[in-house]
Order: structure tokens, then sequence, then C-alpha cells
């Protein structure tokens, strides 16, 4: 698949290449966004976009010595207005090797300005990359001509909304007085530039593809990369396990969307369910709830794995508010046949808690 | 044995039915032995007289009641049946409450439950019993609530009376009730209303020592919080002044949040055990709080009656705590309170209506429905509140969202405000299954749990020596006897716009409003009653204005309210004094315990679900 791709490639093998020359005058210099590198080797694919002849029909790939994506890289050259007063905007836009938006650099001396041709400042900036951050920005649903309210009497595409209220609501998720610049900027983002980028990037999704995003440790390729284990089951066997292991990330978002990972047609073999359950001593309260949670959503937990959660609660691994969740998942077969199981009950049932004592008598039915 | 005092009481009861002399017999529905798929009502208690049955079976008529009854004699019986139709305010004709009853497995009479706007003696005609043990049953024709509160085999020809104070009478006089009720044992606190805030305040008393009786009128715990009504703990535990306050809540808190979620996300069992497991709590569960004795400005009995068997019980104890939510126990012993919005002019609220009137925040019947691997139906469902491709709400869920009787008496339409959320609810799904544009994608969904005990946000408000106000908070006044730390937004519900546009007047949808606040610990004068001395209250019944209420109702508060009373009710026993005599002598001591919790199990915080936003600590 990959050779694919690359057919569709002029590559550039030359590492370090500065074709960002003469776009040296950052807009925040100072704060030169931290995914900014050049070196690597750099692809370029032929896009063409019909509804944007402007652009140049190039979108960059630089990759790392792996093969993966360092960021996509589009220059994009548009004007800002519908008709009457146009303004162009020049500048390259940059996703990561996850299709998520990276960040921006204006050419020298093109700072972006608003509908009063005054320039942007800091702080706009620093709210225009919030808002192309923002994948589900309020942007998203609304229609070029929706976004001010115009009075009868001037012409509704004046930019920027130079003389016309921008809409309730939106003045405060837009830069001020440059609501099509960031309109045209959050759906240049997410248009179809960014479907491709997608679209390639799944096309290169295989095993050996797989393990170098995990193995990248980056955020973002991790998440794709789970995302991509979901999406296609049949690489759930090999890669199951590092998702798990994803769990325990102290990254909250990437943990949620591990945790999320293991619904119950996901979690059905005691290899599953024992992975899940041996990650709880290392986790947070949290985290463990959550693996206790998705453990009684299969509405079968194996016997094995009970047990060690019993053995997890008596040895302290499992708090106390978790006793009674641990309690549903045991069938009244185990206790009958499992000897561990059943010691382990009877001490519960002579506790010198006697929360855990009552608990546990009602389980066992002889309540003391 | 002692502490579920309750559960089984209502076995002696329930075996034989109640057998009383001169040719007749009176049958409550709700000490039926078998009940089948029907449920125990008792919200309504206190204005219809009774719990009773309710076939909730959300569109699918539910198993049948039965019970075994003798007879005083064989003969010809007439029957009456108190039951009515419950969707008679908004439409006229025959209700959907459908059933019938039967003697011995043999259906007799005419359908019942489908007339009149009013709890009534329907007539159901004539049976002729021939073997003197018999066999009654109650057979749903509809799964769409149908209610039955009791049944009166005569051989006379009059039914018993509808009035209620004379129906009380007749009824304690068939059942042979006593006419004081049987003593309950002896205790220092008795806290009536097992929600967070009860349940809270019961526990801590008994850690600090004291013996507690705690009344709850259901078979569970947790009120709101309760795998009943499916609401998830909000607020914040753990805050300071206080940050030990809150350690209770975390013990019985559930460890997943989630409004209107399936029945195990509440952990009713964790709550239970969690009481159980204090041996100075004797939990009556099931024992609904009905009536107070009082002396001068004391409360000296709280008497309570079983749901199921109407045993009643007589309470007695120095100190109560009303947590009721509704300030039941303070009501009746005729303790000062409040209900509706004050108007600005009362407290100079800036959120505030400019007059004072009787809206308050409404009650929620919540549901959700599930998606199946086969087709399901849903019968056609048309009880005078229409839906239309417009107005239709083309969801899967109702959560707090579904909210109404914004405008009613939370109080005493409160059966009404209930029926309304069942109403919209059963009406709503109907259009989508059956007629709606988009009925393809709800082939295969199923109604899978729809409330039959409403959540309620708002009635009265007991008042104290401090009445908390907008200001106290958003002024961050900080009184000598600050306390509990309340933590989430003022946030207050009014009727949805967009739903006031399809159903002006009847609106069944709510949008919440919020001003955010920083943690502001509330002065602990707000936890006892200003005219009743040893009345505590701890819950959505406290000394509040309608708007400072919108951020302490919420259940983690309520629930840390509920550790600070039973704090200061181990003061007042140790002290032999009143809550306020706590303010004015012990107030060090009460700090002293705030400081220091009443946790015991060292459980790991896992309240971290819908803490809400605030302001942040004040600097
Ligand atoms: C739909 C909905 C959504 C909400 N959302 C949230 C949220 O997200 N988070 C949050 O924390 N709060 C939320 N709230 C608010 C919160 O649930 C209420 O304020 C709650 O009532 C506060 O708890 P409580 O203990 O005071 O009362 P309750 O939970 O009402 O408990 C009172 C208990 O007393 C019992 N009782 C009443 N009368 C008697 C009597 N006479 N005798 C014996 N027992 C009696 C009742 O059956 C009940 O179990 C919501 C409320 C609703 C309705």
């Amino acid at each position: 698949m990959l050779n694919n791709i690359k057919r569709n490639l002029l590559t550039w093998m030359v590492p370090g290449i500065l074709f960002c020359a003469g776009f040296s005058d950052v807009h925040h210099e100072s704060h030169r966004p931290s995914f900014w590198k050049t070196d690597g080797t750099l692809y370029m694919h032929y896009f063409e976009e019909k509804t944007d002849s402007l652009s140049g029909p190039e979108i960059y790939e630089l990759k790392d010595a792996e093969g993966l994506t360092i960021w996509f890289g589009r220059y994009i050259f548009k004007d800002v207005c519908i008709s009457g007063e146009c303004k162009m905007i020049r500048l390259w836009l940059f996703w990561d090797g996850a299709g998520n938006y990276l960040g921006m650099e204006l050419p020298k001396g093109e700072p972006l300005t608003k509908s009063d041709h005054t320039e942007f400042d800091h702080a706009d900036y620093a709210k225009l990359e919030d808002i192309l951050r923002d994948t589900s920005s309020l942007l998203k649903d609304l229609k070029q001509e929706e976004l001010v309210m115009v009075p009868d009497t001037i012409n509704p595409y004046e930019v920027d909304g130079y003389t016309a209220a921008t809409r309730p609501g939106l003045d405060q998720v837009v830069v001020k007085d440059a609501v099509y610049t960031c309109y045209t900027l959050w759906h240049t983002v997410y248009g179809p530039v960014r479907s491709y980028l997608m679209e390639t990037l799944e096309s290169r999704i295989n095993s050996g593809y797989l393990n170098l995003l995990f193995k990248s440790k980056d955020p973002a390729l991790t998440s794709f990369a789970m995302e991509a284990v979901r999406k296609n089951p049949e690489y759930h066997s090999e890669f199951y396990p590092r998702i798990a292991g994803e769990v325990l990330s102290e990254n909250h978002s990437l943990a949620g969307q591990a945790l999320d990972y293991f619904v119950p047609s996901r979690m059905v073999s005691e290899e599953e369910q024992q992975l899940l359950c041996s990650l709880i001593p290392h986790a947070d309260a949290q985290k463990k709830y959550g693996i206790i949670w998705k453990l009684q959503e299969t509405g079968n937990v194996h016997e094995t794995v009970v047990l060690q959660m019993l053995r997890y609660s008596e040895g302290g691994e499992l708090g106390i508010g978790s006793l009674n969740l641990v309690y549903r998942l045991i069938q009244p077969e185990f206790m009958d046949r499992n000897q561990e199981m059943k010691s382990i009950l009877d001490r519960f049932s002579v506790h010198e808690n006697p929360y855990i004592r009552n608990l546990t008598a009602r389980l066992l039915g002889n309540r003391h | 044995m002692r502490k579920v005092f309750a559960i089984f009481t209502f076995v002696l009861f329930s075996l034989l039915g109640i057998c009383q002399p001169s040719g007749s017999v009176f049958l409550e529905a709700e000490s039926f032995g078998n009940k089948g798929g029907w449920v125990v009502d008792q919200q309504f208690m206190d204005l219809m007289g009774s719990s009773y049955l309710l076939a909730h079976g959300m569109g699918i008529p539910v198993a049948d009641a039965e019970t075994m009854v003798e007879f005083p004699s064989s003969g010809e019986y007439n029957v009456f049946v108190r039951t009515f139709n419950w969707t008679a305010p908004w439409y006229k004709g025959e209700g959907p409450g459908k059933f019938r009853l039967s003697v011995n497995g043999v259906k007799t009479g005419p359908v019942l439950g489908a007339a009149d706007a009013q709890w009534f003696w329907q007539n159901a005609g004539k049976v002729k019993i021939s073997d003197k043990k018999v066999r009654v049953g109650l057979h749903d024709l509809t799964g769409f609530n149908g209610r039955v509160d009791a049944i009166y085999f005569t051989m006379g020809t009059t039914a018993p009376p509808p009035e209620p104070e004379a129906l009380e009478k007749f009824r304690k006089q068939m059942l042979k009730i006593p006419e004081t009720p049987a003593n309950a044992g002896s205790f220092d606190l008795v806290v009536v209303g097992g929600g967070v805030a009860g349940t809270a305040a019961a526990i801590a008393a008994a850690r600090l020592g004291i013996k507690v009786a705690l009344i709850q009128d259901r078979p569970v715990l947790g009120g709101n919080n309760s795998s009943e009504v499916r609401v998830h703990l909000g607020g914040r535990i753990h805050v300071d002044p206080f940050p030990a306050l809150g350690a209770v809540v975390n013990e019985i808190g559930p460890t997943r949040g989630g409004n209107a979620q399936p029945a195990d996300y509440y952990e009713d069992e964790k709550k239970m055990e969690m009481v159980l497991a204090e041996e100075n709590i004797t939990l009556f569960a099931n024992f609904r709080a009905y009536a107070v004795k009082t002396s001068g400005s004391r409360i000296t009995e709280v008497h309570a009656r079983h749901i199921e068997t109407a045993e009643e019980l007589a309470f007695k104890a120095p100190l109560f705590a009303d947590c009721t939510g509704d300030g039941t126990i303070g009501f009746l012993a005729g303790a000062d309170f409040a209900m509706g919005r004050e108007g600005i002019d009362e407290f100079g609220e800036p959120t505030a209506p400019e007059k004072a009137d009787k809206m308050t925040m409404g009650s929620s019947v919540q549901w959700y429905s599930i998606e199946e691997n086969q087709a399901s139906s849903f019968p056609e469902f048309k009880y005078g509140v229409d839906f239309n491709e417009v107005n239709a709400q083309k969801v899967t869920m109702g959560e707090w969202t579904w909210e109404t009787g914004m405008f009613l008496d939370q109080i005493y339409d409160f059966e009404r405000i209930r029926d309304y959320g069942l109403l919209v609810v059963y009406s709503n799904w109907s259009f989508l299954k059956n007629h709606s544009s988009v009925k393809e994608n709800y082939k295969n969904r199923r109604l899978e749990w729809v409330a039959y005990v409403a959540g309620k946000r708002e009635s009265r408000r007991l008042l104290g020596d401090h009445i908390l106000t907008e200001m106290d908070i958003t002024n961050f006044v900080i009184y000598p006897d600050a306390s509990a730390p309340t933590t989430w937004s003022i946030d207050l519900h009014y009727p949805d716009p967009k739903n006031t546009e399809h159903f002006p007047g009847n609106e069944f949808k709510s949008i919440a409003v919020h001003k955010n606040i920083h943690p502001y610990p509330i002065p602990y004068r707000c936890f006892y009653s200003r005219n009743i001395d040893n009345l505590f209250m701890a819950g959505r019944n406290i000394s509040v204005t309608h708007v400072a209420l919108g951020t302490v109702r919420v259940m983690r508060t309520t629930g840390i309210m509920g550790e600070v009373v039973g704090m200061a009710a181990s003061l007042a026993a140790k002290h032999s004094t009143t809550p306020r005599g706590v303010y004015q002598n012990h107030l060090e001591e009460l700090k002293t315990l705030m400081n220091k919790g009443v946790g015991k199990y060292d459980a790991e915080d896992i309240q971290n679900y819908n803490l809400g936003g605030t302001l942040g600590p004040r600097k």
C-alpha cells in the first residue's frame, strides 16, 4: 500500500530542505510552534483542489527516518471575500501524521489583517490557533452568509463584517473583526485537504505501520493508531495489549480512549479480561473503577479474573468502595467450585469491618 | 434482624388478607402478597390517603397481582375499587389505565381505572363468594399505569366514604389499625428521609455515638440518587474550609456518573450496606412519616406508616432531622417555611423576579430506550397531548431536561405532575414509533425504563435562624458558623422556550441558567428550624431562598449538609441542648468535628464525575 502512495509522490530526498525560506517571519516568532522541524525526508503529494485553484497543487509531507509523518504542509493562497472588497491571504497550514491541525506559518511581512486593516496581534493569533484546533467549532455548520447579521442596506459580503454585526453567539468564538478570515481558514483546515490526508493515512494502515505509530509514543499518532485498530478489527488480537497499556497513560484523553476501546465484544476471552484486570494495581482510583465497570459490562467475567479481583480486594489494591462491584461479577457456581475464592469470601464474612462483613454475608445469603 | 425491621413485618399481614366483621372485606392493594408486575407507589400518600399499586408496564401489561383473602361468610358481595382515570386532566374520554378484578382466577365486573378524574370508589359489580378463602387478583390490561388503592367487598350497597378524613377513619377501623401507633424504640435522633442528605446525616450521627432511627419511604436509599430516580451526584466534596467534609458522601456515593442510566449505576446496595453496617442506626425502610406530635415548640413524636402493610409506628426522640426534601416534618409541626420564588423586594437578590410568585423548579420523569436486534411495537397513545413532526422530541432518552410542573404546586399537584411526565413520554414515544417520518430509526428501539418515582427539585424550604441568599454567596459573606461548602453554580431552571412554543403552559422540557460561584460555606443556622426547637434539616429543604437553592440542592452538597447535621446532633445529644444551642454554645466543638470529619473506611476519593464548574477558591 505504501508503494502505492509513493507512486503518487514526487520524492524530494533532501534532508533538512528549506522550502520555507522566505517565511522566516513567523507571526509569533517567539512562540515558534513545537511541531516545527525540517529534519527528515520531504515528499510531495500532487493534490488538485478544484474549489481552490489559487493554492498550488502540492501537499508536502515530512517523514522521519522510520517513515512516520512529522507533518503535512500546504501553501494556501486564498481570497477572503466574496464580492466587494477582497483581501488575499497567503500562508502555510500544517497537519500532523494523524491529520490534526498543527499550526500555520505566515510569509514575511504579510500578517493577517482585520476588516479595519489593522494587523492581528498576539492575542488574535492565539485565538485563531484555538479556533483552528477546535474540531467542532461553531463555524463548522454555518454557511458563510450566516456569519453576520447585515442591515438590509449593506452589501452582505463586506469583508469580515466590517460594517455588519457578527452573529450573536459567534463573537465569542471568532477573532474580533475577522470573522470571515476565521471561517475561511477553519474550513480550509477541515476541508478537502484534510479528507485527502485522512484517506492517505488510512490507506497506510497495516501491522507494521501500526507498530510504528504505537512505538512513536506521540499522543496524536497513538490515538490515531487506536482508532485505526477500532475500525479494523483484524488488528485487534495483535494490538489490544498495546491499547490496554495506554489505559495507564498519564494523558487523560489517551487513557480514556484506550478504555473506551474495550467494549464487551472486545473483551470476550479470558486473556483480554485478564490483561485489563492486571492493570489494576498500577492504575489510579478512577481508572480502577473504569476497568471494573468495563468488566461488568461484559456480563460474563471469567472465573480467574474474578478471583484476581478478589485477591486485589483482599490485598488492598482495590479499595472498599469497589467491593460491591466486584461481588456483582461473581457467579454462584464460582463460589461452589473455586476453593481460593471461597476462602477469601469466608475471611471477608468474618471481617472486622462490618460493611465488608455484611456485604459478604448478603452475597453468601446468610446475613449474620 | 432488628435493623431491617421494615422488610419483614408485612408478611404477617399479607398472608391471608384482612378479614373484617360485618359482612365486608377491605383490602389494601399494596398489601397483596404477590404483587406480580405491579409496583407500590407511596408518593402521594399524604394527598390521597394511602400508597397504591401501579401497573407500570411502559405499554406492556404487567403480570397479575394476587392475594388470598378470608371472607366472613359466603354470599353475594358488592365490590368497589378505589381508582381513577389518570389522564383525565388532559383528555376527556376513557383513560389508558385499564385493569380488571379477578376472583379465584376468573375475571369479574367491568373494566376499571378508565373513568373519573379523581380518586373514587368505582363500582366493580357483584361477586358470588362460595368458599370463604378466596384468591383476589388484579389483571392489568394495558401496562399504562392503571392504579388501585383498595378494594372493598360488602354485602351492603354503600361504598366507603370518598372524603379523605372519613376514609382515613374507615380504613383504620376496617384494618384494625390501633389508634396509637406502636412504639418504634428509643432514639437520640430520628432522621426522616433516606436521600443522600438523610443517609449521610444518619451515618455521621451514628458514627459519633448516638442512636439513630432512619425512616425512608422506599425500599432503597438514596432518594434522587437511587436506581428508582437515577440522578447522578453533583458538586464537590473535600472543599475548604472543611476538606474533611464529604467522607461519608464518598463512601456511599456511586462510582460512576450519568443520569437516566441502567439501575446498576446507582449502587443501591452500597448505600444500604453502609447504613446497615452502622450499629447505631436502625433503618425503617418502607415507612413513610405522615404525622407528628408536638409539645410547645418541640416535636415529641413522628408517626410513620408502612407503605405496604399500613402498620404504624411512633418514633420518640429529643431530636429530629427533616431530610424529606419536601420539609414534610417541619410542615406538619408548624415550622415556618417558604415555597415559590421570593420577589426582589424581599432580599434584594439580583436574580429574583420583580414580584414574588409560586414558580418552582420542576420534577422529572426520566427515561431511556434501548436498541434491540428485533423490531418492537408500541401502542397508540393519544390522551390529549398531540405530537407531530414539528413538536416531537426525536430522541432516544430523556434526562434532566424533561422537567415539568414549574407552575403547579410541587406538593399538592404532585401526582398530576408525575402523571404528566408519564403522559408526555408515552405520547412522544408512540408518535416516534408509529407515525414519525423517522420511525424507521425507532423500529428496533424499546422503552427500557421510565421512572415512576418522579425526581423532585424544589418544594418547601424550611426557614432557619439564617436564610441563605444569593448575595451571601456572590458577595462571599462568611459567617462565624460557616460550615458545609456549596460548590455548584446557582443553577435555576425555566421552561424551555422552544417547548413553550408548542406546549404553552404545559411545558415538559426545561433549560438551566447557571451563575458560577466561589465554593461557599453555608452557615450552620440554615440547618435548623427557627421556630421548631428540636428540628434539624438537611437536603433541598434547608433555609435558603429560591435563588440560593439553585446551588445548594446538588447531592454531594446535600450529603455534606447531612454530615454537618449528624455532627451537630451528636453535640446536641451530648450537651442535652437544641440545634440552636449548638450554634450558641458549642460552635467551636462543631468546627472541631467538621475539621476532623466522620470518614470511617479510608476510601479512595471516587467522586470525580459531575463536579460542576466553579470560580475557584476565593482569594
Ligand atoms: C432530574 C433531576 C436532575 C438533577 N440533577 C442533579 C445532578 O446532576 N446532581 C445533583 O447532585 N443533583 C441533581 N438534582 C438535584 C437533587 O437530586 C435534589 O436536589 C435532591 O432532592 C437532593 O437530595 P435530598 O437528599 O435533599 O432529597 P431526595 O433525594 O429527594 O431524598 C429525600 C428522600 O426522602 C424520602 N421521603 C420523602 N418524604 C418522606 C416521608 N414523609 N417519610 C419518609 N421518607 C420520605 C424520599 O422518598 C426520598 O428518598 C437533580 C434533580 C432532578 C430531579
